[in-house]
């Protein structure tokens, strides 16, 4: 049947013809040799009845007046009975009486044995063997058996099997002649089209349409394919177009494109940006799905890991690394990933967009410290000009009421308020001048800075360093620029406290250890929730800590204060920003 | 009492051959055993192949006779071999004559070869009527019988006078007559 149904469909109607043709001739082919077979052994057992009783008759006085010589006479007359192999007469009391042998020097070895018995007749290794009583008036005077072989009516059997079977051959190739007309009808549009659907499958060409040739089920089928073919053709042209946008647009845009399965382990999808941004390789990505994650930044890696475990199929994963590419330059990169949902409502997919936000940070570093440098010139010529002028003014001040109390004059008394009030412009400038450019840390360092604001903002604003007591080497000098930075973000801290906090107490701890620096500022005021107060100040801060690579955390609930904690890792390992920017 | 007597010099002859052997009877009676059966048997068969014409007889179940003159023997095995049998529904009866003048009574006679001398008076006796006369005298046929009974090599065989037989109105089967020898040289009948 496996060989059947690999056939072609001209084979195989071809087939089935000659097959129903030769099954149909078969049956009564069958019919008639059974029938010939039946006939067969009935006209050779009348045929050998008739003779046998012809010769019982004769034979029966001379069996009955024991005339050997006449039985065998009569026996001797079915030598014109080619058929007859033996005839045996035998007495009433069962003796052989005379015996014909057609063929005496053979010694009939695979024969039936012929015996004295009553009236049978049988079939018996090809051959017939009659037996029947010989009978005068009413008296059995003896019996007659005869043997006799089939090979007369055999041979008109095998001529009726030459006759079907040669019938049976000129009916078969008849039948293979209208086979091959007919099936044409059924085969050749069928095999039209699939000779349609072979080139479609080839060329793509989904343009291609059958012809309807029969109004049958053929003509159905040939027209439900074209309908499809038209279905397909225009879906395949929309998709074309709505993959030629795509590609375009993955292709076009300075970001990657990712989609990967809900288990990360395969990449189904990565526009060809990842090769322009990672430096990388797609088809190394494809084969590794963590190829992306290799080239992050160690200081970042791991954050990143436990962040899209925990937050992509939350759909709230959107962070900033670093990578480190083939060449070793560092590219800061913002990576956002969105959960895809099944029909089922359940997420199957990942998909996510990562962009090189490098230029980007280039910028912010950029403003941010020229709006330093600002803060610090202006600072420093409130310090350097205002303030000193301030200060000559209170002198003058402070010397004219001494002249005007010496005088008397009733004036002396706005003189010194006057007075007053220009010291206190001077504390106010002064202070002012510090918060936007703290000299200690520029000559004292971090820790002096951090304990003049909290001396400067307020009596309630307590400093605590510390060193770590296993920390046995000499700290490192922190780097200028990661000290501003951290200052400004316990300056900004502080100022949020003391505006929107109502805070009684501000702490600023800032550890240094080995490897790493601690800076938190908390307070007992009024706290946050999740989503903090709008303002620039918590963007910045956290801004500032991402650009020196310190973790930024902020903990506060509403009425249980605030704590803002930034942590940054050994400076040595920390690769320069200016040298990441310098790119 | 006549059957009796039959039956136990039957009985003596056969009880004497077997039970104190040869040294009591001949060679001769011995061999006369099977003889007198195979007679009776183509006495038996004789009247199954002949056909007697209808006034032979009373009525359609008036039964054939069988006549034996001489040799009481052959009449005891003839009895053996008719012993309920019939023949064309007429029941089969052996009588055994004591004088020729009662063989006008009967369909069959057989004379046996002790009544050779009484032949031609027997014959005559029965001339044109419709008995069928069968002898193991020698020449019978010629001698005016129907079958004559002969040994031709060691067999039995019989000789049939199909004229005197005609004049008797007496018919054979061509069976019987297949099988019958010529009168003169013992040939097979034409």
């Amino acid at each position: 049947m496996r060989l059947f149904n690999q056939l072609s469909i001209r084979k195989k109607l071809t087939l089935a013809i000659i097959s129903t043709s030769i099954a149909t001739l078969l049956l009564p082919a069958g019919a008639i040799l059974s029938y010939e077979m039946i006939q067969l052994r009935k006209t050779a057992a009348q045929e050998l009845a008739t003779d046998s009783e012809i010769i019982a008759a004769n034979s029966a006085a001379a069996i009955a007046f024991q005339d050997h010589a006449a039985a065998e006479e009569i026996l001797s007359a079915l030598k014109a009975r080619s058929y007859l192999e033996k005839a045996v007469l035998f007495d009433a009391s069962g003796d052989r009486f005379a015996e014909y042998d057609a063929e005496p020097e053979n010694a009939h070895s695979g024969h039936p044995e012929l015996r004295s018995q009553p009236a049978e007749l049988r079939f018996e290794k090809g051959f017939i063997v009659l037996s029947l009583p010989i009978r005068l008036g009413e008296d059995t005077v003896g019996s007659l058996s005869v043997l006799a072989n089939l090979r007369h009516h055999y041979e008109r059997l095998w001529v009726c099997l030459a006759v079907l079977a040669t019938a049976m051959f000129a009916a078969v190739f008849v039948a293979v002649l209208l086979s091959i007309k007919f099936q044409r009808v059924i085969s050749d549009p069928i095999l039209s089209l699939a000779h349609l659907a072979n080139k479609v499958t080839i060329d793509k060409d989904y343009s291609l349409r059958a012809k309807i040739e029969n109004q049958d089920e053929v003509g159905t089928l040939v027209s439900g394919f074209n309908e499809m073919l038209a279905v397909i053709e225009a879906r395949d042209r929309e998709l074309n177009l709505s993959e030629e946008r795509f590609r375009q647009l993955a292709e076009s845009i300075n970001q990657v494109f990712w989609m990967s399965d809900l288990e990360k382990t395969s990449v189904l999808y990565l526009s060809p940006g990842y090769e322009k941004i990672w430096g990388r390789s797609r088809e190394s990505m494809l084969r590794s799905p963590s190829d992306w994650m290799d080239a992050i930044h160690p200081d970042d890696r791991e954050r990143i890991r436990t962040a899209v475990v925990e937050k992509q199929k939350a759909g709230t994963y959107d962070e900033e690394f670093r990578i480190i590419r083939p060449d070793g330059s560092v590219r800061w990169i913002r990576d956002r990933a969105f959960p895809i949902y099944c029909s089922k409502g359940n997420v199957y997919r990942l998909a996510g967009l990562a962009e090189d936000i490098t230029q980007r940070k280039l910028l912010e570093k950029q403003v941010l410290e020229i709006s330093d440098r600002e803060q610090s010139r202006l600072g420093q010529d409130l310090h350097d000009g205002l303030c000193q002028h301030l200060v000559r003014i209170g002198f003058a001040s402070n010397l004219l009421c001494e002249d005007l109390a010496t005088q008397c004059h009733p004036g002396t008394a706005r003189a010194q308020q006057i007075a007053q009030l220009v010291d206190e412009s001077i504390t106010q400038a002064r202070n002012l001048a510090r918060g936007l450019y703290p000299v200690k840390l520029e000559t004292e360092g971090l820790q002096s800075a951090l304990a003049e604001l909290a001396l400067t903002s307020g009596a309630s604003t307590e400093v605590h360093c510390e060193e770590e007591p296993n920390a046995k080497e000499k700290f490192r000098p922190i780097d200028y620029s990661v000290a501003v930075h951290l200052y400004r973000i316990a300056h900004e801290a502080v100022m949020n406290a003391l505006k929107h906090s109502k805070a009684k107490r501000i702490r600023i701890s800032f550890s240094q250890g080995h490897n790493h620096l601690s800076l938190t500022i908390s307070d007992d005021g009024v706290g946050f929730g999740p989503e903090p107060s709008s303002g620039m100040g918590l963007h910045l801060m956290k801004y500032r800590a991402r650009m020196i690579g310190a973790d930024f955390q902020v903990e506060s609930a509403p009425g249980k204060g605030a704590k803002i904690h930034c942590r940054l890792k050994s400076q040595e390992r920390i690769p320069s920003v200016e040298t990441s920017f310098a790119l | 009492m006549e059957f009796l007597r039959k039956v136990f010099a039957a009985s003596v002859i056969l009880g004497a051959a077997s039970l104190l052997g040869t040294g009591f009877c001949t060679a001769a009676e011995t061999n006369a055993v099977p003889e007198f059966k195979l007679k009776a048997t183509f006495i038996y068969n004789f009247a199954k192949l002949t056909q007697w014409p209808n006034d032979a007889f009373q009525s359609r179940t008036s039964p054939l006779k069988i006549a034996v003159i001489g040799n009481d023997y052959l009449s005891h095995f003839l009895e053996e071999a008719v012993t309920n049998r019939t023949l064309n529904d007429r029941p089969l009866v052996v009588l055994h004559l004591k004088r020729p003048s009662e063989a006008t009574n009967c369909h069959l006679l057989y004379i046996s070869k002790s009544e050779k001398d009484a032949l031609p008076g027997i014959l005559s006796k029965i001339k044109g009527q419709p008995v069928l006369t069968v002898s193991d005298i020698d020449q019978f046929a010629i001698s005016g019988g129907m079958i004559g009974l002969s040994q031709d090599s060691g067999e039995l065989r019989f000789i049939i006078n199909q004229r005197i037989a005609a004049e008797s109105r007496l018919k054979f089967s061509s069976k019987l007559l297949n099988l019958a020898i010529s009168p003169n040289e013992k040939e097979r009948w034409p």
